[in-house]
């Protein structure tokens, strides 16, 4: 029987890579949150077995969750400001969400090959410690500096993504002033009219934007995907008739066979 | 042929609409009215998927049409 050839060690090593990285923003997630808080060491204890159970099961939206309801629960009444709040924070947040997720895509590839053999994680060890090539006779591959170069740039790559997304984000919702006229004249907080402005905002350039980006790829559709689209679409159309009438044929399948049900119930009692 | 775009015109004349009304609902969000501008956000999302809805058909089926040809 042929064996399915192991996962290849560059899989363990983003794995490590992302763990690594998974660390690190936790521990700076726990800086920035539950430092001089009341039960402190606890809160961050719950949060690093949030982080634990999000990689095992929930997923990102585990921390994702963690981290909101610690924020909700300290909320104050003045609004936060500074580049603390408005950046760093949602980018440690985003970056933990997005390594975490990227941990369990990497696992549930890796377990598509059979479990590495004790001696591929000696060899794997072995080099990394190293960097020679072991004695046994099996061939590995040494823990080469691009490699390595490679999975920390894409984790930085990674981390610059969600610095970018926070900054812009921070940028836009900061550009939309308070407006202090709001609890009179709309019953809103500044903040929550700021909020529904800037959605409101956002969702003019998306709207744009899916009309063009929308339009050009639609245009480009091959003669069968046309086809196949305005069969689906007509369809669509006469889909409650066909629904209503497939209904009607199976009660009147149903009254039919009742109807027979009775009649032979009543000819055994005539002829029993 | 004449049929399929006068569907997608009419498309194009919904999406100018719904591009108009979102100009309205900003408007009345810049006026702090954000329920006026709610109702007209509702709006707006029916009258663009409709129009989005007839370009499309109407652009897949000159797709069809022309290849026949």
């Amino acid at each position: 029987m042929m064996q399915r050839a192991a996962a290849p060690t560059s899989f363990y090593r983003a794995i490590m890579a992302n763990t690594l990285a998974i660390v690190i923003a936790t521990l700076l997630l726990m800086s920035q949150l539950f430092d001089g808080q009341p039960f402190e060491t606890s809160l961050k204890l719950g949060f690093v077995l949030l982080v634990l159970l999000s990689v095992w099961r929930m997923g990102g939206i585990g921390a994702l969750l963690a981290v909101q309801a610690y924020l909700f629960l300290t909320e104050t009444k003045t609004p936060v400001s500074g580049w603390h709040a408005y950046v760093v924070l949602p980018a440690l947040t985003l970056s933990l969400v997005i390594f975490i997720e990227r941990l369990r895509a990497i696992r549930a590839t890796a377990r598509q090959y059979p479990r590495p053999t004790t001696s591929t994680w000696r060899e794997w060890a072995e080099a990394a410690k190293s960097r020679l090539l072991p004695r046994d006779s099996q061939p590995t591959v040494p823990l080469e500096g691009s490699e390595v170069g490679r999975h920390v740039l894409a984790v930085a790559t990674l981390f610059a993504g969600a610095l970018a997304s926070a900054l812009v984000a921070g940028w836009m919702l900061r550009s939309v002033p308070l407006d202090f006229r709001a609890p009179d004249s709309v019953r809103l907080r500044p903040t929550e009219l700021r909020g529904i402005v800037l959605a409101s905002v956002l969702m003019a350039v998306m709207i744009a934007v899916f009309l063009v980006v929308g339009e050009l790829t639609w245009r480009k559709l091959s003669p069968k995907q046309a086809r196949v689209y305005l069969r689906d679409h007509f369809a669509r159309w006469i889909e409650t008739d066909w629904l209503a009438m497939h209904r009607q044929r199976v009660k009147a399948r149903q009254r039919t066979w009742k109807r027979r049900q009775l009649n032979a119930a009543q000819l055994i009692e005539k002829n029993p | 042929m004449v049929s399929l775009w006068l569907r997608e015109i009419a498309g194009w004349s919904l999406v100018a609409l719904a591009l108009v009304l979102v100009q309205w609902a900003l408007l009345y969000v810049s006026n702090r009215q954000v329920v006026e501008a709610g109702v007209v956000v509702l709006m707006l999302l029916g009258i663009l998927r409709a129009g989005i809805s007839l370009i499309r058909v109407a652009t897949a089926a000159r797709i069809v049409t022309r290849e026949d040809r």
